[in-house]
């Protein structure tokens, strides 16, 4: 391969918890990221046609909603009609699903069969394909295997299948120290003009750690069903019922083909556009501005991880304070943060608190 | 934001394991993912995992984003 090494740092970063306990007490945590933040800055002064491929393309893991997020944010920036390709819908409801799964996979050992998983993935990915003929087939499969899984078709009332891997993964979480849970402060369609704001005037930065004064705003699976769950079984569990009910709903929609736009785009200024749309991690925001010969003249993507564990977000949040016994505490924090579902590689560290 | 970097498969290990190389850097990954993996495919790579083959030519095309990128992280 040509241009060994060429890559020199650049990776696709990981974020460091640090925590210290005091008595069994979570009494500091500290959310350190390494992720790189200047990636749109490959964006500038190209043709605005050239981006929703090149993001999604760069983005991979999330591919399918950059390339939406960026389309819809350039064609607001455009001041075209949002164009709404019912396949780019599907193809979102797959890659959520898919990579719902595959971090619920990774909560503990052997939590999920690699052979299942694979299949799930392998269905979602030939669902999303241009219009597959055998989609009803494909998207009964899926219902098949999730079900197998331990997946209920409603999982804000009925737990999962008995004995099946989700079964497993619940009474392990649940047999586990219970972090209490708590209502999260959802990121709402309302805090655009913040978000807006911020991106305007602090760009990368704001990017990289974004925050709402006064506020510690959470998105993804547990702030879209925090409701549906019972949060006296603690944070673990409630948050894992949040991604079953998530699941549920796309493995219903996928075989209905019922896919729903819930996306949001806006042109608040002149060739200047911007689009959030929800994503497995939660809301995934674009923001474009346009020169008017129809090139990259700035470009913003704040992506939900940055949200969730924000040196002062909602992950934080929830362990401050938390009762966590010494010996149990790194696969509990562990859990959690896997519950938050950071899109990088992240490392738990549990520190005794040291006092002057 | 979620990068994923293209790797080339240079030897399939044991257990779903295989050795890949990430710009000319090796690595020991997971590949229980993806099935059908031979010497010499391309794989997305995250977190120890890979998650989906690649063409060559795809691979090839976001490497050279990601040099690019990594230039213009190293610039002031």
């Amino acid at each position: 391969m040509s241009g060994r090494g060429d890559l020199g740092a650049l990776g696709p970063g990981a974020i460091s918890i640090i925590v210290e306990l005091a008595d069994d007490r979570v009494c500091s945590v500290r959310v350190r990221s390494s992720r790189p933040v200047h990636l749109t800055r490959l964006f500038l002064g190209r043709p605005a046609a050239e981006i929703p491929p090149l993001a999604g393309r760069l983005f991979s893991l999330c591919g399918a909603g950059h390339a939406f997020a960026a389309a819809s944010a350039i064609a607001a920036a455009r001041g075209e009609e949002k164009q709404l390709a019912r396949q780019s819908l599907v193809a979102l409801d797959c890659e959520r699903l898919a990579e719902t799964l595959r971090a619920l996979a990774t909560l503990a050992d052997d939590a999920l069969p690699p052979a299942a998983l694979r299949e799930i993935l392998a269905l979602t990915r030939q669902l999303a394909a241009d219009e597959p003929r055998d989609r009803r087939a494909i998207a009964a499969r899926l219902r098949r295997e999730t079900a197998r899984l331990g997946l209920p078709a409603d999982p804000a009332t009925a737990a999962p299948t008995a004995g099946a891997p989700f079964d497993r993964l619940w009474r392990e979480l649940e047999s586990g120290p219970a972090i209490a849970a708590g209502a999260p402060d959802g990121l709402r369609p309302e805090d655009e003009a913040s978000v807006l704001d911020g991106i305007r005037a602090q760009g990368e930065s704001f990017a990289a750690a974004p925050s709402i004064a006064g506020r510690a705003p959470e998105t993804g699976a547990f702030a879209r069903h925090w409701r549906e769950t019972d949060l006296s079984r603690g944070a673990l569990c409630a948050r894992f019922s949040a991604r079953m009910i998530d699941l549920a709903q796309l493995v219903e929609r996928l075989e209905r083909s019922t896919p729903q736009d819930a996306s949001r785009s806006a042109a608040p200024a002149v060739r200047e556009g911007f689009s959030a749309v929800e994503t497995s991690r939660g809301e995934l925001y674009h923001w474009a501005r346009l020169t008017p010969d129809d090139r990259i003249a700035d470009y913003a993507i704040v992506a939900p991880t940055e949200w969730n564990f924000h040196p002062a977000g909602p992950f934080v949040a929830a362990l401050l304070g938390a009762s966590v016994p010494r010996a149990a505490a790194s696969q509990t924090i562990t859990r959690l943060a896997g519950l938050f579902d950071p899109c990088v590689a992240f490392h738990v560290e549990i520190r005794e608190a040291a006092y002057a | 934001m979620c990068l994923a970097i293209p790797a080339r498969i240079e030897e399939l290990l044991p257990d779903e394991m295989a050795r890949v190389s990430v710009d000319g850097v090796g690595k020991i990954v997971s590949i229980a993912l993806v099935d059908g993996l031979v010497i010499g495919d391309y794989v997305v790579l995250h977190v120890g995992y890979a998650l989906a083959k690649i063409d060559e030519d795809e691979a090839m095309a976001t490497l050279a984003l990601l040099r690019e990128a990594a230039a213009l992280g190293a610039a002031p």
